[in-house]
Formats: C-alpha cells, structure tokens, sequence
C-alpha cells in the first residue's frame, strides 16, 4: 500500500491544523525570575570540555563559597543552589544553557566565562537576570547597555595599562612588543599599552586554537623586541615560553595575569624558565608561599577542603571563581529585594567589602559597574612572587574612567 | 500518480509522527526545550546541505561551517547595520550563501575527495579571522547581538515557540525541496556525477555546472540554517564558527546518513544535545576528562554497526520486521 503526493501533502496540512488548534495552548513571553522565599537558584555556564576545561576550576571554587555559605545558614535563612552547566566554550551551548538555567531552574543570577558570556548577555538582561562574568574584556563595563551584567575580572585594560606605566618607568628604551590572542585581549592590550603611555614596536595576534606560535617569537626577537607582554590562552602559554627558552630568547616578559597557576603554567615551565616572569596581579596565588600564612589564603584552602569537592586549593582559578562568588554574596546578602534590581542596587553599592584573596584588600564599585581596579608588579623568583612597586589603583591612575 | 511519487507507506507514516511531534512539541515543554528545538532545526538545515553536497554529488565539504557562519553574519549585518526585517535578511543571508557556495564550488570543477575537503576546510579556518579583521562591519571578536524575534500581534505565542515553528516549517519546505529536486532526472544526474562523472558528462550530464549549482544550493541551505540559528542564539560571534563546527556537520552527516534527510535530522540530534548529554551524564567533575572520549567511543560504534549512518540502520531493521515496508530507491545507489 502506498501514500501519494497529495495524501501526503493532505496529511501535512492536517498536522499543521492540530497545531494551529493546540496553539490555543501557547503562552506569551513571562521575564525576571524572583522568589521571596525558598532557594535562591544561581546558574553558570563554564567550559568543562574542550581546550578551555581548566577553566572550569573557577566554577568549582564558586561552588565551593556557596556551599560554605549554605552551611552557615544561607542568605537571610535562604539556601543557594547553585546548578553549573558545560559549554565547551561553544557560544551556542552556552545559549542553551542560559536558557535552561533562566527558563527551567529559574535562575536568579548567572555566572558566566568568556565570549560566550559576552553572547547571553542580552537574554540574561532581557529576562531580568543578574549576571556576574568572569571576563577582562572591556566590552563587559557596558553597564548602560546591559545593566544587569557586570565583570568580576577586572578590566584587561586596566592590567596591561599598569604593566604599560611600569615599563615607561622602569625600562624607557625598551623595545615593546605584544603577542596576544585575536580577540578582544588585543583590544584591551592595544588599548591598555596606549593609556598607559607605551607604543609597543610589533604587535603580534595569533587564534586561540594556534597551539605553534614560533613563528611569531622568531619574528619578535628578530624584530629586537627585549620586553615582551604574552596574552595567550593558558594551553599556548608554556609551549611559547619553552620555545623562547630553548633558542635563548629571554626578553622581560609579562604574562596575563589569568593565565598564572603553579600547576598549568609555573611548574611545566620549571624555575629555570618561570624565574624572571612578571606578572600585574590583581589576586593572590594561593601555591605561592609568600601567602601561606595569610589569614585570608588560609581560611580559603580550608574551606575548599570542607566544601571543594576535589578541587585543588592551589588553583588560583579556583580561588578566582571563590572570590566572584564572594562579591555575588556580598551584594545578595545586601540587596533589599531577592532580585536582579535588588542584586543590581547592592553591587553598585559595594564599598570597602572584603574578598578572599584580593590583593589591595578590599571590593568597591566604581567605573563600568566593575569591583577590582588594584594591582600589584610582581616579579617571580623562581619559588616565589615578589612585589616591583607599590600596588596600582586603575582609576586614582587615570587607566579607567 | 506516477511511480516515482510513491512513498512506502511505513517510512511516510514515521515522517508523519515525526512532523506530529515536531509541531505539538513546542506546546508541552519548556521555552529551554523549545530554544534546543529551534537549534536542532537550524543545523539540520546546515547537516541537509551537506547531505545534498557529498551525499548526492559526492562532492565532500569539510568546510561547511563557512557557510553556516556566512549565513548567519549576512542575516545579523542586514538586521543590525541596515535596519532590514529579520525575514527580509534571512532570504538576502541565503542568497549571499549561494553566492558563496558558487564561490567555493569552483575548485569542485577541478578537484575531487580529499584534495576538495581540505580547501573547503580552509574556508572554515579562515573565516573567525576575517570577521574579526572587518570588526566595524561585524563587531569583530566579541560580535554582535540580534534582537530577539517577537511573536506578531494576535498570535498567543511565546517568542521561543513562535520562533521554532517558523523554523520547523523552514526545514520542512526545504527537506520537502530537496528530496522533490532529487528524486528523479536531477537525482540521476547527481548519483551520476557522484558514482562516474566522466561517464555522466559523456551521457550529457552538464556536470560542471551541475557540480557549481549543488555547491551554491548547498551553500544556501547551510547559510540559510546559520541565519536563522543566529536568530534562535540571539548573536554572532566568531567563536560559533571555527573549523570545528564544520567538522561537527560533517560529523551529523556521516552519523546520521549522509544519503538520507531523516539523517540529516539524526545528525543534527547527534550535533546539538550529544555533547550536553554526555556532559550532563559523567558530571562536571569528569567532564574535562571524558566528554570527548565518550563522544569518540560513541562515532566509533555507530561508524562500525551503521556505515550508512543511523538512518540506513533504521531502514535496515524496518525492512526486517515490518512486512511491506522493503523501500524502494529511485536512483541508483552504490553501497560503500
């Protein structure tokens, strides 16, 4: 037996009628979650596949300060839950996450990384749900765009400006050079560099995916660049630095702060290579032992002992994510109302708060709705960061405005 | 009614089902369920073109991402830049894809297997770059967002709901088109200029244009599915369009069928929820470590127990059990 064309076409019309019929069922657009009792539900769309998995540590140290807070009786009584989904670093999954974390948990607030955080921001703002990225690029200040979204990171142009100010100061014959990712770290490096009074000579970019950039340190040395500013994703980071070792390149380097961590980038390169790193550091490295009697550092490790599920204290992005989720915290338990304005109101608000880890101590709002504008030189020594100035403020600087 | 407009009877009533899910679905899950629905229609568009270029034409495209994305920037710039209605630049994104698509096919004219895949793979390398070097145009490397797409004045829809209808009905008339346009003398043609193409242009097959027209149509029909993900995801960004989607489509294609539109629809399940599954399944603990190895260990088997992807395996287990339902084929087909 067989359908024809036409039967089938019949058919199809038929289907479609009974979906016009069960459209009497449909339901209109509803926006921000709130609840005045019950969870406090927060999402966070992470990598946890692909290349960029190691970042999934900051989402592990942010569970890690939730579950301490619930232990200690919540928000006003009120329990976090806190529901984490992969992205792989793929903008399109991390739309879908947004959207389960606001249409099926019901997220209050949501903790995102990257370009792909920066994709979600208009459904997050449009739904009325807070937002906390962990991202450096400038883009993330667009507070009168997106007022529900603000950086946890400080701005990249912030850290390169410092870098920038310190090299004009310390080392003004310097031939400057810059080998960044291409995206918008080369904006904020550029930009950064260019605040901070500095010309970089060659101005390198290179894709994320680039794992080979030889090329590109040959073109450095040949071009007699002797202070280098690295800006690569962390998988890049220590095959570069192994390479400028290995033919006998040894430029002053500065690396992005982000990418810094004993385990993926210190250790690989041995003491041999990573002494002599410099760094603008807006946070402590909990493996360093400069910290480890440091009240702060000590009660982290402890509670990512208690509550980190396998996490390794000794992750400074770890403690990046425990630090975001920290300053989140501090403005619910302020916030007059369980909501993104009430959230909203509060961070704008924040004032000499205390943070885990934070060097220069303390969380204020300021310019582009961020909370961290100090930064510390530093300068490795082979076991140990050692402090080259005093600490920076961004915005006494004049570097953000 | 003619031979070739017969359809077995058991595989038109699994379209049926398929279609009755497809369009009651919206009604009884979640805008987040709706939202991955819509995702899932977009890139079977995306995993149909290919089925149509290296499935039919024999043409392979490990590049076709490209596409994807060209698709999916024409539409967002016509919304964004130039003010235009988003189904007015969806339909000026498709066109652009086709040019595209004629653009790439003309090394097809030349080239074959996998001297073809590697310089459309290049075209999947080289777009985030290019995006991000016209960053006035494209809004560079964090890219642009789209407005959301709201349901017309009337209709008690949700803007999800809406929004993956239309893309539900989008997919059916193009499935419906490609199977109408290869199904017959232009399916021949094609299965010729897959399986001998030397012997196709000796028999009058005008291959070399046919060889260009499939490349613009599949070009379109990718660029067509980039433009209206695009406007489910709400942005564009470079990120969304690395050469490894296109690896992914190809992936969805090979997994699915690449000689069959219900593989195009397997493949694009494969593509869009496979990875939030097995995410979901290890945990976030063990998902740095073991989604790609389950994700690897899962093609394997499907490239062992299925070589003509899950839809040939269906058709197979079809053929065995349900008495009546032996498919007929209207072009020849040579098994690999």
């Amino acid at each position: 037996m067989t359908i024809t064309r036409r039967s089938a076409l019949a058919s199809l019309l038929s289907v479609t009628l009974v979906g016009a019929l069960v459209g009497a069922c449909g339901r209109t657009d509803e926006t921000a979650n709130a609840s005045s009792s019950g969870e406090i539900v927060v999402g966070g769309s992470f990598p946890m596949s692909g290349p960029y998995a190691p970042i999934s540590a900051v989402s592990k140290g942010a569970a890690a300060y939730f579950a301490k807070v619930n232990a200690e009786g919540g928000i006003n009584g009120r329990k976090i839950k806190y529901e984490a989904y992969d992205d792989g670093y793929d903008p399109g999954r991390a739309a879908a996450n947004i959207r389960r974390g606001v249409d099926q948990d019901k997220a209050q607030a949501f903790l995102t990384f990257g370009v792909p955080g920066e994709v979600v921001r208009p459904y997050l703002n449009q739904n009325k749900v807070f937002n906390v990225a962990y991202s450096g690029s400038t883009q993330m200040s667009q507070v009168d765009q997106f007022p529900y979204s603000h950086a946890w990171w400080p701005d990249l142009t912030a850290e390169t400006g410092v870098i920038a100010q310190y090299v004009g100061k310390e080392f003004p014959a310097a031939k400057v050079g810059v080998l960044t990712l291409n995206n918008d770290l080369a904006d904020a490096a550029a930009a950064g560099f260019k605040a901070g009074g500095v010309t970089p000579a060659v101005s390198l970019k290179v894709p994320p995916s680039q794992q080979d950039n030889t090329a590109q340190v040959a073109q450095l040395k040949a071009a007699g660049v002797d202070v280098l500013y690295l800006a690569l994703g962390a998988p890049q980071m220590v095959p570069t630095l192994k390479y400028m070792a290995q033919i006998g390149y040894r430029p002053k380097t500065f690396v992005y702060s982000i990418t810094i961590n004993h385990t993926s980038l210190l250790d690989p390169l041995t003491p041999a290579i990573s002494k002599g790193l410099n760094a603008a550091l807006w946070l402590d490295d909990p493996a360093d032992p400069r910290w480890a009697n440091d009240p702060g550092i000590q009660a982290y490790k402890k509670d990512i002992a208690t509550y980190g599920e396998g996490a390794s204290a000794d992750d400074m992005l770890a403690l990046n994510g425990f630090a975001g989720a920290a300053a989140l915290v501090s403005a619910m338990k302020a916030a007059k109302t369980q909501d993104a304005d009430g959230y909203n109101t509060a961070w704008n608000a924040l004032k000499d708060v205390p943070a885990p880890g934070l060097i220069g101590g303390t969380l204020n709002a300021g310019p582009g709705g961020r909370l961290v504008y100090r930064y510390q030189v530093v300068e490795f020594d082979g076991s140990s960061w050692q402090n080259r100035g005093p600490v920076q403020d961004a915005v006494q600087s004049g570097l953000i405005k | 009614m003619t031979t070739m407009a017969t359809i077995p009877r058991a595989k038109a009533l699994a379209w049926a089902a398929m279609a009755v899910v497809a369009i009651v679905a919206p009604y009884v899950v979640d805008d987040y369920q709706v939202f991955q629905l819509a995702r899932l229609t977009t890139t079977a568009m995306a995993v149909a073109s290919l089925v149509l270029l290296t499935g039919w034409s024999g043409q392979v495209s490990a590049g076709h991402g490209a596409f994807f994305g060209v698709g999916a920037y024409a539409a967002a710039i016509l919304i964004v830049k130039a003010g235009l209605p988003w189904p007015v630049a969806v339909v000026l994104a498709t066109l652009v894809s086709f040019l595209a698509g004629l653009l790439a096919g003309l090394p097809a004219l030349r080239i074959r297997g996998i001297s073809l895949a590697l310089i459309t793979l290049v075209l999947a390398v080289l777009l985030p770059p290019l995006v991000v070097r016209f960053d006035g145009l494209t809004g560079g490397s964090t890219g642009m967002p789209l407005p959301p797409v709201r349901t017309p004045a009337g209709i008690q829809l949700s803007g999800a709901q809406f929004f993956y209808l239309v893309t539900l009905a989008v997919l059916a008339a193009v499935l419906v088109l490609l199977a109408t346009v290869c199904r017959g003398r232009t399916g021949r043609s094609l299965a010729a200029l897959r399986d001998q193409p030397v012997m196709a242009a000796t028999a009058g097959v005008p291959t070399a244009k046919l060889s260009l027209l499939v490349f613009g149509a599949s070009g379109a029909i990718a660029g067509l599915g980039g433009a209206l993900n695009a406007l489910a995801i709400q942005s564009v960004v470079p990120d969304s369009y690395t050469f490894t989607v296109s690896l992914a489509l190809l992936t969805g294609a090979v997994v699915g069928g690449i000689r069959s539109w219900a593989g195009a629809l397997i493949g694009a399940v494969f593509v869009v929820y496979l990875p939030q599954v097995i995410s979901d399944s290890v945990g976030d603990s063990l998902a740095s470590h073991w989604t790609q190895v389950v994700y690897a260990v899962l093609l394997l088997l499907v490239l062992y127990l299925a070589p003509q992807g899950l839809a040939g395996l269906g058709t197979r287990l079809a053929a065995v059990r349900i008495p009546g339902a032996r498919l007929t084929s209207t072009t020849p087909r040579r098994q690999s």
